[in-house]
């Protein structure tokens, strides 16, 4: 898992490309919003994170897709599938890289984002942190197996939202109230149902990754 | 190496693989034995490559089985001790364009289980062996044709694997290149077992030590021994196979 962690990283610090088109979708996205949508409402503390998630759903998709094609890109994918290696460790350390870039994208551009939209009156506590990284969690585990699935067609760019977005409903809905909360200084209890269903949420998901992967690797 | 091995590398059985409407492989029936190198030829779009990853235990077949090193490897595919005694060279490097080649090496050093001592300089000893010392820093992205295939060499037998799976191995080497690729491989077949798809007569005649002929999904051996180029030629252009 670690090797595959690691050689993702090695070829992201190299390339910086899915960080960099992360980075500028997401900011893209934000101005979109900014410019579409009522600034005075946007301001609202408790809106920062439905969108900080609509943001990085949107520029996350189209990076998590990137980081499968570099396993296509010269037949690698055929390698890993023939190395005597668990291949669910091949998910799990592709999804721990995306998880990485994913909060590093989250950590930049929430206060982008706030300071663009000027959002005041913001209290953030650890149940920020907590939100972002089960969010993250969540949407690197179903992101990495869809796009490892859409890589697998001709239809990847658009086959890959199309099965992500569904299966993301849940977490989008529990991730955004979490961090709303977490914006404006609530106690984790206040929202501790929404917290129960996204550990579930990323359990499941890993785990479904973890087992089917080695069905994915193959023809 | 080959004593020690208690069932035959490869042995497929009935071997069927469709794609929707499309039989590729019919039935098809092939043992190798250790120390050979087995040469599949057919036109293109016969189905070798197809082959290739079913005996590679990366694809599962319709229907029939596939056994290599004793083990079943149909139903569920390769297990990972099988995996790790079986190299490939594939049309494609099979590599990371963005790393080095020495990083590409190393990265694929560390998912095999070394098996001795001299494991820790087997990327030294593929460097070497397949002349990429010039390169070894190099992006593998900025490598010419011959160099990437050198790299693929290098790292389908990184690992020293008893069954060797070669899909146009020589391809884009020039005369140095090929002849030292020709000496590595060679050298393996001592410890090893090859089975090389080409289209090429003189590949054939540098490694091959019997051919079969791929047609409508069935195997039918058309050499039994070494040929010569001209032998090979000949064959190639029967089947409609010649480049």
């Amino acid at each position: 898992m670690w090797t595959i962690f690691r050689k993702d990283l090695a070829i992201e610090r190299r390339t910086g490309e899915i960080l960099f088109s992360l980075l500028l979708l997401a900011l893209l996205v934000v101005l979109v919003f900014a410019f579409t949508l009522e600034l005075e409402r946007l301001r609202e503390p408790r809106l920062l994170g439905g969108l900080l998630w609509a943001t990085l759903l949107l520029a996350g998709t189209l990076a998590l897709g990137r980081s499968m094609l570099l396993e296509r890109e010269a037949g690698a994918w055929t390698a890993l599938a023939l190395a005597p290696i668990d291949r669910g460790s091949v998910f799990l350390g592709k999804a721990a890289a995306n998880l990485l870039l994913l909060l590093i994208a989250a950590a930049l551009v929430l206060p982008v984002m706030a300071i663009l939209l000027g959002t005041s009156r913001l209290a953030p506590s650890p149940l920020l942190g907590l939100a972002i990284l089960l969010g993250t969690t969540g949407m690197a585990a179903v992101g990495t197996l869809g796009a490892a699935l859409a890589s697998r067609t001709r239809a990847r760019e658009v086959l890959l939202p199309i099965l992500t977005f569904p299966l993301l409903v849940p977490l989008l809905i529990a991730v955004a109230r979490v961090t709303s909360a977490g914006l404006v200084g609530e106690a984790p209890a206040a929202v501790r149902p929404w917290l129960v269903l996204l550990c579930v949420f990323d359990l499941v998901f890993l785990t479904v990754g973890w087992l089917t992967f080695d069905h994915v690797l193959e023809d | 190496m080959i004593a020690a091995m208690d069932f035959p590398p490869v042995a497929a059985r009935g071997l069927v693989k469709g794609f929707g409407a499309l039989r590729v492989l019919a039935g098809l029936d092939l043992d190798v034995l250790p120390g050979t190198c087995v040469a599949i030829v057919g036109p293109n779009g016969a189905g070798k490559t197809t082959l290739l990853r079913l005996l590679a235990g990366i694809a599962r077949p319709t229907r029939g089985s596939v056994r290599l090193f004793g083990e079943d490897c149909g139903r569920n595919g390769a297990t990972a001790p099988v995996r790790a005694r079986i190299g490939m060279v594939a049309h494609e490097p099979m590599i990371y364009r963005d790393l080095t080649v020495r990083e590409n090496l190393e990265l694929f050093a560390a998912l095999y289980p070394a098996r001795d001592a001299a494991a820790a300089s087997r990327v030294e000893r593929a460097i070497d062996g397949f002349g990429l010392g010039m390169v070894a820093e190099r992006p593998a992205r900025t490598l010419s044709r011959g160099y990437l295939q050198r790299l693929a060499l290098g790292r389908a037998t990184l690992h020293d694997p008893e069954l060797l799976l070669l899909d146009e191995p020589l391809t884009g080497l020039d005369a140095t290149s090929r002849d030292r690729a020709i000496e590595q491989l060679g050298q393996h077949r001592t410890r090893g077992t090859q089975i090389l798809v080409s289209h090429d007569p003189a590949d054939l005649s540098a490694l091959a030590t019997s051919i079969f002929a791929l047609q409508r999904g069935k195997l039918e051996q058309i050499a039994d021994r070494r040929v010569d180029e001209t032998a090979a030629r000949q064959m190639l252009r029967a089947l409609g196979a010649a480049t």
